[in-house]
């Protein structure tokens, strides 16, 4: 080996320290990039040449092997698990709170007062069954929980449409999402035909994975070729190599509302449909309170609704108006004999436009003071029905009040516990996978230094080969 | 914690950290503007549960307190009608015993017979008493004039009652016709009586002055023993308001107990998520600026 091979190994360390500063300058670049992982140049010797039998190997310098990047699939999974709870307790702690304002805020009187407004209205009659002021107010109080009834069902099946426009919303960022880790995968196998990684798509489709594991369970399955496989809803491919299947919203029929089933169009146009099977995630959460909590609440207020004008219009008919006249009802039933709910019950409109056909009376021969019939009445606030469980309107109410607050305070605390769970895990992450400008502040003066020393070495051959070259002359 | 700390944890962490306590400030700030602990059924669902039930009670004792306020104005209207009747009975009876001792002219007996005319007309218009525009002593009937023009009893002999607590009914007038005779033996038929008296004035008939005596003390007694029945009544009526006012009373404190907010803790709670918070917000800006390496590398 001669003065040039000396100069050949030091210029290798220049370019060595040279990608090292580049691979520095990267990291900090990207020390606040979403997904970005930091990259580490491996610096690797050249092969040595053999100086000949027994005398050993001469190194030739080093060279950037390749550049890595800070991955850890432990993590990474971890992240992705935490971040598909966190999003289900996320997507449904909106509407909850929702829900919950509902109950408590929306409807004036609020259904619970508008119980007790109507059975005091029964017992101020009993003053005086004579008193046209006391019907009209108690025909007043039966169309305020007609109202009440009708405004929670309303309301109820609003949240249900708005939720059914989030998660459209939500299955077009599943289907961009799934295009772009389907696009990743393409340009990672192209790019690592050669050899070594694509970090920078690799980072793209690790964030791209991460952010839909936010808004549905993901199964990633690492192909051989570098390509991810992802499933979802238990099996369903979502991205399969560069191909990506899509998520469509498709409205059921109007037994069901409209609401919107989610089918997944399969990479061969295939569809299934999966709303069963997405039980986790934000689109999990959104599903599970539209499907249970919403529709739960709703089947409780048809229940309410059928056994409060069952039972009222049962003791009512007992009772005659002023005008001699018995067996009315005080709600009208529901026309081809369907049964009383929430959203159609109607206070007899003949009974609105003359209250003096409330069936007050007990004795058609006793009017017009006789009141027993309402003292009846007012005592069904009292009693307990089989229909509602034995227990009596308002305590029902008050236990379906009791659920709501219950279901919303139980995913309060468990979103509080998985968000922080959630950041824990993306923190932990971090810590292996992000960039510290302290570690990058280390690396940049070590490449510095080497680069100096190895410009030193170069400056001294350089001295030599003068030297050289002076003895020749 | 994490060993290394990166750029984007040294940012992230103190955020949520702040966004933690800010949410938990608000919190404390909604309590103490509402004073109240429980503001959603989310807050307490047991609590906002029993608070719902207990509220439910009390609207009811509220109607029930305003149900015996009519009750007692019913009862007191009543009382003092069979009072006056009463009183008008006595005037009767001595007008009698007067007209058994002291007349001797037919013109003295006339104007005896005649005073006690004028005062059975006051007696109807005392049976025909009005309470907030109802008869009090026509049972149900109480839409029209119980004694008519002729004496006659027209209205029923119905007791209205009406809920003054839970499965309590309370009777808030007599029976109808009980006090001045409903036309049947049951009752002593006041006025009938009465008529007969005037007749048996006017005839001189003295026996027959004695006769109707005994009875007008039978009707004496039965518009007294009326008033003392309604007497009665009042007293449980007083004593139901009493009850009424005492349940009400405990049903704001269980509500008090079950939502409102023990203000000291709420404010010493406030100040301490004001300090923490203080505290992570100077230590975070010291943080975020904070030095790296890079400060001191020259």
């Amino acid at each position: 080996m001669g003065l040039n091979g000396a100069f050949h190994t030091a210029s290798s360390g220049i370019r060595v320290s040279q990608n090292g500063l580049a691979v520095v300058g990267n990291n900090i670049a990207n020390a606040d990039t979403e997904g970005y992982s930091r990259q580490r140049a491996e610096i690797s010797a050249y092969d040595p040449v053999s100086l000949g039998p027994n005398t050993g190997f001469m190194g030739r310098g080093a060279f950037v092997e390749r550049i890595s990047r800070a991955d850890d699939r432990f993590l990474e999974l971890q992240v992705l698990r935490d971040r598909t709870t966190s999003g289900y307790f996320g997507g449904r702690d909106t509407i909850l709170a929702s829900v919950e304002r509902l109950y408590t805020e929306n409807v004036d009187p609020a259904l619970g007062a508008a119980f007790d407004d109507f059975f005091n209205a029964a017992r101020e009659l009993t003053q005086d069954a004579t008193a046209f002021a006391a019907r009209l107010e108690f025909v007043r109080g039966a169309e305020d929980i007609v109202q009440s009834f009708a405004t929670m069902d309303r309301d109820l099946r609003v949240l249900q449409a708005g939720i059914d426009d989030t998660l459209r919303d939500r299955m077009l960022q599943v289907n961009t999402l799934a295009a772009r880790i389907a696009d990743a995968n393409a340009r990672i196998v192209t790019s690592e035909a050669g050899e070594g990684h694509a970090n920078d798509f690799r980072d793209q489709r690790d964030q791209a994975i991460r952010e839909l594991s936010e808004l549905v369970e993901v199964n990633v399955l690492p192909q051989k070729d570098g390509t991810y496989s992802v499933e979802i809803g238990n099996g369903f491919n979502i991205v399969q190599g560069d191909q990506s299947s899509t998520l469509e919203g498709t409205p059921q029929g109007p037994a069901q509302q409209g609401l919107i089933n989610i089918e997944l169009v399969g990479i061969n146009g295939g569809r299934t449909d999966i709303t069963q099977l997405l039980t986790r995630g934000e689109i999990g959460g959104l599903l599970d309170v539209r499907d249970n909590v919403l529709a739960g609440d709703l089947a409780e207020l048809d229940t309410l609704a059928f056994t409060f004008a069952t039972e009222v219009n049962n003791v009512h008919r007992q009772g005659f108006g002023l005008d001699g006249v018995g067996g009315r009802d005080l709600f009208v039933p529901p026309a081809g004999g369907a049964q009383f709910s929430a959203a159609n019950l109607q206070v007899d409109p003949g009974i609105v436009a003359d209250p003096r056909q409330l069936g007050v009376a007990q004795d058609a021969a006793a009017l017009p003071g006789d009141q027993r019939n309402f003292l009846a009445l007012a005592d069904l606030q009292g009693a307990r029905h089989a229909g509602l469980g034995g227990a009596t309107f308002n305590r029902r109410y008050a236990e379906i009040l009791h659920d709501v607050g219950q279901t919303t305070a139980d995913n309060n605390r468990a979103l509080q516990y998985h968000a922080v769970r959630a950041s824990q895990s993306e923190g932990l992450r971090e810590s292996v996978e992000g960039v510290s400008i302290d570690d990058e502040m280390l690396d940049l003066t070590r490449f510095q230094k080497h680069f100096e020393a190895s410009s030193r070495v170069i400056s001294t051959v350089t001295q030599l080969l003068d030297t050289v070259m002076q003895m020749v002359q | 914690m994490p060993i290394r700390v990166t750029e984007r944890f040294r940012f992230n962490l103190p955020l949520q950290r702040i966004q933690k306590l800010r949410a938990r400030n608000i919190a404390v700030t909604e309590k103490l503007g509402t004073g109240l602990r429980v503001n959603r059924p989310s807050d307490d669902p047991l609590s906002a549960f029993k608070a719902h039930e207990v509220e439910s009670h009390a609207r009811q004792v509220e109607q029930y307190d305003r149900n015996l306020r009519t009750a007692d104005t019913m009862l007191s209207h009543s009382e003092q009608a069979l009072g006056d009747a009463a009183d008008t009975l006595f005037r009767i009876k001595e007008l009698t015993i007067q007209s058994l001792t002291s007349v001797r002219s037919v013109s003295d007996a006339r104007s005896i017979a005649n005073e006690i005319r004028h005062l059975q007309e006051h007696l109807r218009s005392v049976a025909n008493t009005r309470s907030a525009n109802r008869f009090l002593f026509g049972g149900f009937r109480h839409d029209i004039e119980p004694y008519d023009a002729n004496f006659q009893f027209v209205g029923d002999t119905n007791v209205v009652q009406i809920e003054i607590g839970d499965q309590n009914l309370a009777q808030v007038s007599v029976a109808g016709g009980s006090a001045f005779g409903d036309g049947t033996a049951n009752t002593v038929d006041v006025f009938g009586n009465l008529t007969a008296l005037q007749a048996a004035i006017i005839a001189q008939d003295e026996p027959a002055t004695q006769n109707e005596l005994e009875r007008l003390e039978q009707s004496i007694e039965q518009v007294v023993d009326r008033r003392a029945n309604m007497g009665g009544l009042m007293v449980r009526i007083e004593a139901a308001r009493a009850v009424n006012a005492n349940q009400d009373t405990r049903l704001q404190t269980d509500l008090a107990n079950l939502r409102d907010l023990d203000f000291p803790k709420a404010v010493s709670e406030l100040q301490l998520t004001d300090n923490a918070l203080q505290a992570t917000l100077s230590s975070s800006s010291r943080l975020m600026s904070g030095t790296s390496l890079l400060d001191f590398l020259r």
